[in-house]
């Protein structure tokens, strides 16, 4: 790991911003200055989303330009560009891009989450063919559970699992997330932990 | 902008320096292949070889076998050459895949890596050496690492395959691909000087003081089992496979296996039609079990005692892939909250959100007299993530609101004349589709709300979700997820919504899904019962 | 009616292209692909748009504007701030100025993981822990024991330890400190290594019930399109 700082600008503004934040989570009195540092990150984040745009559609742009797969890039930089203008020219509230939302983007997005109930069913019916062992089981039999206890199956209800089965597995799946919350929460508090400490410099120091 | 004021000059150059431009950007890439581990000898090299070898070679090249395969047919390989060539170590850590980064100490015995090897040399070590070291060149390469567990491919995961953001977060050495320790100290490593060079498993012939390389640290070593390593590596080679080209995937499926999959696809298709058509009505719903569904029996208590007028802030931040399931749920929440003329305030974390938010007003409550008559609030979408959530649930009035929102001065509609602080709104409700959100939304909003949250979400987002409802303090009050938790909230109310239109596909798409799961495991488990699968021999080796 | 034209052009739209997307249920194909790209377009055509609406006009170009004719919506020391900010992080645009840029990101990076600290803390791991503890059910023991049913005493000890065992057990799992004794490679402690494989036990569950939680979600997708298509149909036949 490298210890030297490299970039002690970027460096001392995370951690000055960061402790200041910090501090004012658990001081009151600083709630302004909190507010003015928040307001400036949420104009910056939406400047880092057009910096994200710009850089697809350069991606794209570069791939018409070599004729790489040029159909499929001119497609989605025509939609964007379109869909762009017009909901810059009409505002988000706009008839051509609530039309363009409702009748285009949300079908797709939709359809896309659709099919995934036949990749999911695909994968789980093919399961056994990667792994048999114990916990393979105990997956499966937890998932068949989980499934069961979910609603009436072809019009009808099982008692046995959305009474007695599926809410045991429920409770015990409940309890191991929580653990995972703790993990989870531990794991973003050493994160966090070592930006402010000048250890981890995502921001390229 | 910049981005497009750098390709002008490039479209206004002539045809012949564009070819050339061209030609010299792949140069770089042509000069790298040789650097990859996994790439041949060079063709030079070929000359010199066995007919027998070059007929190996040529067959690895062409079937450029999986790992799998790749690992099985190394190990078969290995198995034949009586006595591994003696090497020195430098040249193995030459071409061994992954070098501990830490190696500063005889960073100076150590040749440059292969990849600033020029071509010319490369190609000449090849002509010069002897047909018999070539081949114990390809055919101990496996060796020449020391893989943390025996049945794992690390040849897939070259350095040279790895995209380079993966490269940037890989922590050094967490991923066991290989082990950190030094080869001398893994109890089947070769001897590798003294008499006893190139056998296997003998004390070290020269103390440790002269040895040169990091020492072994053991203290900072993850520790991890066979199994979790096993997995991590399979990560790791997923993760890699993303940056491959996937386009000839439909070719590489089985006939049989597509057949299959046909099969499957319209079976689930089917079972969710014939009651859609048919328009059935059949399944019964659940029962009003106030254990069973104790969070969703605390929302409906909670607006049942609302006050008429009541401010009630909705989050809503639902993903349009989801908008189809949550708006069954939502509806069922948002209808009794309606009816309880509460006065609705919308806002969002999605750009997405806000319109679809209108959208479920329009398309399922519009009879009701607050929607007909555009008498809601919204919000907008409030952009800044985690960062503008700490600002709206701090103080509201000062957020950062949509231009939209801001032109019609929302803190001055009637609605929102009385709050000041978050805690003002009668209820807050979280209508999310990843638990992600709703986490979010109860970490930063949580300690503003002494009457906690509610949450209407996902059946993916509920497993996440639910460890909240039990925290101590309180901090999440009440959850209703999906079709099912929507089928009960309308039946606590005794209405018919879209929960009631839709359970009945949703009972026979799930009975579907679980009769083809259950079919397709019996299916698996026979195949299994078979003996020649070279994979699962392979495994019952290396155990 | 244009209007009326425009909805019904929707409708159809919207039907086509959710057939077309359903259909890669049965296998890829070019129009697929070419939806794919449409949506993509779609989707960062839109979020840009609405960044640049909602944020980046309302909080730094209408100020500079106004700025610029003598009126201050904000203070203009904020107001340079921000414009010095955007600018900065704009230059990430050109690789030979991007690493001006870093002081902003690193503005970002700082204030997210203090939220981020300061939530998890107050949101997740201080509430959770207190559920852990909480876990058994002390009142309803207590009435067991006063009422003489000593079963279900019993019944509450059990469930909570067995809740107890799942939290304690996942988070064993992620621990992966080791330490070594003499030359012996490092182990867990023997404590650890158990309760991690029951963990993982606990842990597969909870996939399981995450897994079936978006299976569930995914068909309530499925239904939610296949309804809208029988609609479509249903209304295209006249009924």
């Amino acid at each position: 790991m490298r210890t030297g700082i490299r970039a002690p600008v970027s460096t001392a503004v995370a951690i000055a911003v960061g402790f200041l934040v910090l501090i004012s989570l658990l001081i009151p009195g600083l709630e302004d200055l909190r507010n003015q540092i928040l307001n400036w990150a949420i104009l910056l984040a939406a400047i880092a989303l057009l910096l994200g745009l710009a850089n697809l559609f350069q991606v794209h742009f570069n791939k018409v330009r070599d004729r790489e797969k040029p159909v499929y890039s001119s497609i989605l930089l025509v939609a964007m560009l379109v869909t762009f203008g017009l909901t810059l020219w009409q505002g988000s509230q706009g008839d051509v891009p609530k039309w363009i939302f409702n009748n285009l983007q949300l079908p797709i997005e939709t359809g896309l989450m659709a099919v995934l109930a036949v990749s999911l069913t695909i994968a789980a019916a093919r399961f056994f063919q990667s792994r048999s062992d114990l916990m393979g089981f105990v997956f499966i039999g937890a998932l068949f559970i989980a499934l069961l206890a979910a609603a009436p199956v072809f019009g009808l209800e099982l008692p046995i699992f959305t009474q007695v089965v599926g809410p045991i597995i429920n409770s015990l799946s409940i309890s191991a997330a929580r653990g995972l919350l703790i993990g989870v929460g531990l794991g973003t508090l050493a994160t966090g932990l070592r930006i402010l400490l000048g250890a981890d410099r995502p921001y390229g120091g | 902008m910049s981005y497009q004021s750098s390709q002008d000059p490039e479209d206004r150059l002539p045809d012949w320096l564009k070819a050339l431009r061209k030609r010299q950007s792949e140069e770089p890439k042509e000069e790298a292949k040789p650097a990859q581990p996994s790439q041949p000898p060079a063709a030079e090299g070929e000359d010199t070889e066995p007919t027998w070898l070059r007929e190996i070679r040529e067959r690895h090249r062409r079937e450029q076998p999986t790992d799998e395969e790749l690992l099985a047919e190394e190990r078969a390989l290995t198995d034949t050459q009586p006595t591994a060539p003696i090497k020195p170590l430098e040249k193995r850590r030459i071409e061994t895949p992954f070098e501990p980064i830490e190696l500063e100490k005889p960073v100076e015995k150590i040749p440059e890596p292969v990849s600033k090897i020029p071509d010319w040399l490369t190609l000449d070590e090849h002509g010069e050496s002897s047909a018999a070291e070539e081949t114990a060149d390809e055919f101990t390469q496996p060796e020449k690492r020391t893989p943390a567990f025996a049945d794992m491919e690390a040849e897939a995961l070259s350095p040279g395959e790895l995209p380079s953001w993966l490269q940037a977060i890989r922590p050094s050495e967490t991923f066991p691909e290989e082990d950190n320790r030094s080869e001398e100290m893994l109890p089947s490593s070769e001897e590798t000087a003294g008499p006893l060079a190139g056998l296997v498993g003998v004390l070290p012939a020269e103390p440790e003081i002269v040895q040169f390389g990091k020492p072994p640290v053991f203290s900072a070593r993850l520790d991890v089992t066979e199994s979790q390593a096993r997995h991590a590596a399979a990560f790791s080679r997923l993760v890699a496979a993303e940056g491959r080209p996937r386009e000839d995937l439909g070719r590489q499926v089985a006939l049989p296996t597509r057949v299959l999959n046909w099969i499957i696809s319209a079976a689930v298709f089917l079972a969710v039609l014939f009651p859609l058509i048919v328009q059935s009505q059949g399944t019964p719903r659940p029962e009003v079990d106030a254990v069973q569904f104790a969070a969703s029996t605390n929302i409906f208590n909670a607006i049942d005692v609302l006050p008429p007028n009541a401010p009630v802030l909705i989050a809503f931040e639902v993903q349009p892939a989801l908008y189809g399931e949550l708006s069954a749920p939502a509806a069922a929440v948002l209808s009794h909250l309606l009816d309880k003329q509460a006065r609705l305030v919308f806002i969002s974390t999605q750009p997405t959100g806000p319109a679809l938010a209108d959208r479920l007003l329009q398309e399922h409550l519009s009879a009701a007299p607050s929607v007909a008559t555009g008498d809601y609030v919204n919000l907008g979408y409030l952009s800044g993530g985690m960062a503008a959530l700490r600002s709206f649930t701090s103080d509201p009035r000062t957020a950062t609101l949509s231009a939209a929102a801001a032109v019609q001065n929302p803190w001055q509609s009637t609605s929102l004349l009385a709050v000041g602080q978050l805690r003002d709104f009668a209820m807050v409700f979280v209508i999310t589709s990843e638990a992600e959100d709703g986490r979010a939304w109860i970490e930063q909003a949580g300690s503003s709300l002494p009457q906690g949250l509610y949450i209407v979400g996902s059946t993916q987002s509920a497993p996440l979700l639910k460890p909240y409802l039990l925290s101590d303090p309180p901090t999440l009050r009440g959850l209703v997820d999906g079709f099912g938790g929507a089928t009960f909230y309308e039946r606590l109310r005794n209405t018919d919504g879209l929960g009631r239109t839709y359970w009945d596909a949703f009972s026979y798409g799930l009975g579907a899904i679980v009769l083809l799961i259950l079919l397709g495991g019996l299916y698996s488990r026979l195949i299994h019962l078979r003996p020649e699968k070279p994979a699962a021999q392979t495994e019952g080796k290396s155990a | 009616m244009p209007s009326d034209l425009l909805s019904q052009a929707g409708i159809v739209a919207a039907a086509l292209l959710t057939l077309i997307t359903l259909s890669y249920a049965f296998g890829d194909h070019p129009v697929f692909r070419i939806v794919l790209y449409l949506f993509i377009g779609i989707a960062a055509g839109y979020a840009g748009a609405i960044a640049i609406e909602d944020v980046i006009l309302p909080q730094l170009v209408f100020p500079v504007l106004d700025a610029w004719n003598g009126v201050f919506q904000i203070a203009p020391a904020d107001l340079i701030v921000r414009v010095v900010l955007s600018a900065l992080l704009l230059l990430k645009l050109s690789p030979r100025a991007a690493n001006l840029g870093n002081p902003v990101t690193a503005l970002l990076a700082g204030v997210g993981a203090a939220l981020a600290i300061g939530g998890a803390v107050q949101g997740t791991i201080l509430p959770q822990v207190g559920a852990a503890v909480t876990t058994f059910n002390a009142a309803q023991f207590d009435l067991a024991m006063q009422g003489g049913h000593y079963g279900e005493s019993i019944q509450v000890v059990v469930e909570g330890t067995i809740l107890l065992l799942a939290t304690v057990s996942t988070l064993a799992y992620f621990h992966f400190g080791a330490t070594a004794r003499g030359s012996q490679p490092p182990l867990r402690p023997i404590v650890v290594d158990g309760l991690a494989w029951v963990g993982s036990i606990f842990i597969v569950i909870t996939l399981a019930t995450l897994f079936a939680g978006v299976l569930l979600a995914a068909l309530s997708a499925l239904i939610e399109r296949l309804s809208f298509l029988v609609g479509v149909a249903n209304m295209l036949m006249g009924q």
